[in-house]
């Protein structure tokens, strides 16, 4: 899985499946969290301060981390209660994954994923 | 009578490039024109390229990366229909004739593309190949050597990214899907790719941003043609 964020817009690629995912405004900004390590309550707490008075914020961004953790983007072990210094984007959307499979055929099947010292194209897993 | 152009851009596999050049040469239907595009080698690519003179042509450039020596190839191309093979892979006999078939049935097709198999490259060693995996059975990807493509298709949706040095098979797909352009799929088996430990992937690395690059763009198409109907 690698992913990256410019101009607050989080581009994500699952490796093994060979879907990618799309998340911009408040997505990117959780994305954003989420590599700074903060855990489930502080991007909560986040959302309360970056947003105060927005209704729906927490059932929002409870939302669209369960959609990261079905897609398994996610681990639900991150505890980091620290808020993450994140800009908030303007005005509030609630935040949202989309997903993309159109280029399973060829992200599955190129090795990039799975190059490591050995070389081209994977080493077998775990046998 | 449909013309096709072979193009075969190679980069340091002079081990494997008279296999694929002879696998282009004896299709039972060969293309009218067979372009080697070196990229740079600093290897014996363009000498074994010259012993197949004439039916082959060699064009020498400075290295530019996979999709600046296909781009190459495509401007130098006679052709109606492109198709691409990469130096280290090879084609069964009869696979531009099932891909040629499927373009002649149906005219609107900008391209066509059948089945992909991966093998062992003979010079492999034991011990290498217990460290790779070797995906099984026949995978249909839009590999740029599975493919058959109309020449005009460039022009309308432009050539490969040379700035990608991965990715870029990725990139031009997905402006071809995006374009709307119809994209035929074929049952039969037309390339067989070379696994042999030193794949252009790994030269590259390391590249996952060309990757998201590319994924990126195709993201903002879509977000864009999105728009487009949400406005219409």
């Amino acid at each position: 899985m690698v992913g990256e964020v410019i101009d607050g817009e989080a581009i994500i690629v699952d490796l093994r499946s060979g879907a990618y995912y799309s998340a911009d405004g408040v997505g990117g900004a959780i994305w954003q969290a989420i590599e700074a390590g903060a855990g489930r309550q502080a991007i909560i707490d986040w959302a309360l301060g970056a947003y105060p008075g927005q209704a729906g914020v927490v059932a929002d961004v409870e939302g669209f981390l369960e959609t990261l953790l079905a897609n398994e983007l996610v681990r639900a072990d991150v505890q980091d209660a620290a808020r993450p210094q994140i800009a908030a984007p303007q005005p509030y959307q609630a935040p949202a994954l989309a997903v993309h499979k159109d280029m399973q055929d060829l992200i599955t099947l190129d090795p990039i994923h799975d190059v490591d010292d050995m070389g081209w194209p994977t080493r077998k897993a775990a046998d | 009578m449909t013309t096709v152009t072979a193009v075969i851009p190679v980069f340091n596999d002079a081990a494997y490039l008279a296999e694929a050049l002879r696998s282009v040469l004896d299709q039972t239907r060969p293309p009218t024109q067979v372009l080697v595009v070196d990229d740079g080698s600093t290897d014996a690519s363009a000498e074994v390229a010259r012993g197949f003179a004439p039916q082959v042509e060699l064009i020498a450039q400075a290295n530019q990366g996979i999709g600046g020596a296909r781009n190459t190839g495509i401007a130098a191309a006679s052709g109606d229909l492109i198709a691409f093979l990469d130096a280290d892979d090879v084609w069964p006999l009869n696979s531009l004739q099932v891909r040629l078939e499927a373009m002649e049935a149906d005219p609107s097709l900008a391209a066509a593309y059948g089945a992909s198999e991966h093998f062992f490259s003979p010079d492999l060693d034991e011990a290498k190949r217990a460290q790779l995996h070797l995906p099984q059975g026949h995978a249909h990807a839009r590999f740029a050597g599975a493919m058959l493509i109309r020449r005009r298709i460039f022009d309308e949706i432009g050539l490969f990214d040379p700035s990608l040095r991965v990715g870029e098979m990725i990139d031009w797909t997905s402006r071809l899907q995006d374009s709307g352009a119809r994209i035929g799929k074929i049952d039969a088996l037309v390339m067989r790719r070379r696994i042999h430990g030193d794949n252009t992937v790994i030269r590259e690395r390391p590249s996952h941003g060309d990757y998201l690059k590319a994924l990126r763009a195709s993201v903002a198409r879509k977000a864009a043609a999105a728009r487009d109907a949400g406005a219409a």
